[in-house]
């Protein structure tokens, strides 16, 4: 058993099918704890399905079947009791587009808790201050909390998805392409606030943006039609990979 | 599949220019040498003359690497290659004003009484052509074997250079008016002897280039001697 104070999530022998296509082959891959990973690859690869199995969204997916296991923190998360609701909890998400809720900036970031049973208001609003200053957004909006999230930038808007997922505690952030519809200063934010966030989450994230992989991440995996070819340190993987795959993949050689 | 980009296209017309560039190094240094042997004036202010394109030769690879880096953010492979060219396109520019230092001696040499170059010093001509020649190959192939192989060869140059050394304090000691010339031979082998230490600076680079490995300050391959420190 993987020891858990190094890495937070494991998974062992996985497979994944969408109805008769396998769209993951036998992923062997441990995630360090407070280190962001970056899963890279061409559209189709499979790290994005990789991605939402961490958390079991993909079981959202009819005519999908997983078999092999995921370890979090030791527990098996597809072992039968699990609940995947306290799963998406612990580990939480953020997703391509800002997707806020048509509420207002503190209801945003409020909504999870609360629905978990937070009703003190006090602690309401330390959780919300709390979770929007390690989003760093809390300086932009601190004085127009109860205006609408909708009149927020593009990306203030994904970061404040970001405070919304870290409202809810969460030991792991899941990010799938959380830059790719924003400007290059709004990406630069995002991904400074990437840096920042390891202190406390551990946290994988999805790109297509090769540079964004190799600018934020500590550990780099390639995956290529459903396979996980190579995975290591990010200095590594971007000056000397291992594989002939990766090296075609990541120096544009193949299409 | 492989796909051939504009970035690719690019990279090989880096690779050919700093391949031009060296077949200029090569031809500068055989030509110092040349003219050294034959006391040719003319061919030795050829060899001056002609440095000025191999620096500009090297700014403009320099640049275009640089232009590179900065638009197109490679990485392994393509990074070490940029990365060893600019150093490559440094170290060449260096043997290319060795050669014209060697070619400053020959002109030194012209105005004294004429003397045989000694044949030591043939040799270490000889043996840092064909180091210059053969670091450039390694590039060009990515031979690490051959790289290898080029920094076995250092010692033998560091070792004619002794020689030289000690035969020219031996000449100068049996008369006093040959002390301007010995000098110039002591300096030609000097020279010669760097034109080797930089053709093996490439080859080190070559190792980087291909295995990502730097073998740079981690003495020699195994089985082969550890490099001295020279004379001088």
């Amino acid at each position: 058993m993987a020891d858990t104070s190094t890495f937070v999530i494991e998974a062992r022998d996985l497979n994944f099918y969408y109805g008769q296509v396998q769209a993951l082959n036998q992923i062997n891959l441990q995630v360090a704890r407070n280190q962001v990973t970056a899963l890279i690859g061409p559209s189709g690869c499979g790290k994005s399905t990789f991605l939402r199995l961490l958390n079991r969204m993909n079981e959202l997916i009819p005519g999908t079947r997983v078999d092999g296991q995921v370890f979090f923190d030791g527990q098996d998360l597809y072992a039968p009791g699990v609940d995947p609701t306290e799963v998406r909890r612990r580990i939480g998400m953020v997703f391509q587009k800002p997707n806020p809720f048509p509420k207002s900036i503190y209801n945003n970031v409020a909504y999870g808790p609360r629905l978990h049973g937070v009703r003190d208001q006090g602690q309401l609003d330390r959780l919300v201050e709390s979770s929007l200053k390690a989003a760093a957004i809390w300086d932009e909006v601190k004085d127009i909390l109860p205006q609408s999230a909708l009149g927020l930038s593009g990306g203030q808007q994904q970061r404040l998805c970001i405070a919304r997922a870290i409202a809810m505690q969460p030991e792991v952030l899941l990010m799938d392409e959380p830059t790719s519809a924003l400007d290059p200063i709004a990406t630069a934010r995002i991904e400074e606030l990437v840096k920042e966030l390891k202190k406390n989450f551990t946290v994988i994230i999805v790109t297509h943006n090769m540079q964004q992989a190799a600018r934020v991440s500590d550990t780099t995996a390639f995956f290529y039609m459903g396979n996980l070819v190579e995975v290591g340190p990010t200095e590594t993987i971007f000056t000397r990979p291992a594989k002939e795959q990766t090296e075609h993949y990541i120096t544009g050689r193949f299409g | 599949m492989n796909t051939i980009s504009s970035f690719h296209r690019q990279m090989q017309q880096v690779k050919d220019d700093i391949l031009a560039m060296a077949g200029l190094v090569e031809q500068s240094i055989h030509d110092a040498a040349e003219a050294m042997a034959r006391r040719d004036a003319s061919l030795a202010l050829a060899v001056i003359q002609g440095d000025r394109r191999i620096d500009v030769m090297q700014n403009g690879i320099e640049e275009r690497c640089i232009a590179l880096l900065a638009t197109q953010q490679p990485v392994a492979v393509d990074l070490r290659f940029l990365s060893a060219v600019i150093k490559i396109c440094a170290y060449l520019e260096r043997m290319g004003d060795q050669a014209v230092n060697l070619a400053q001696r020959s002109q030194a040499l012209e105005e004294l009484l004429p003397t045989e170059v000694p044949a030591t010093l043939l040799e270490m001509a000889q043996l840092a052509q064909e180091m210059t020649r053969d670091c450039m190959d390694a590039f060009a192939a990515g031979d690490v074997a051959l790289a290898n192989a080029l920094l076995g060869r250092d010692d033998d140059l560091d070792n004619l250079n002794r020689h030289i050394l000690e035969e020219m304090v031996q000449w100068m000691a049996s008369e006093n008016r040959l002390v301007r010339r010995g000098v110039e031979f002591i300096l030609a082998g000097r020279h010669l002897e760097r034109i080797g230490d930089e053709a093996c600076n490439i080859a080190e680079e070559v190792v980087y280039l291909v295995e990502g490995r730097v073998i740079r300050h981690l003495g020699r391959p195994e089985g082969q001697p550890q490099p001295s420190v020279g004379p001088l």
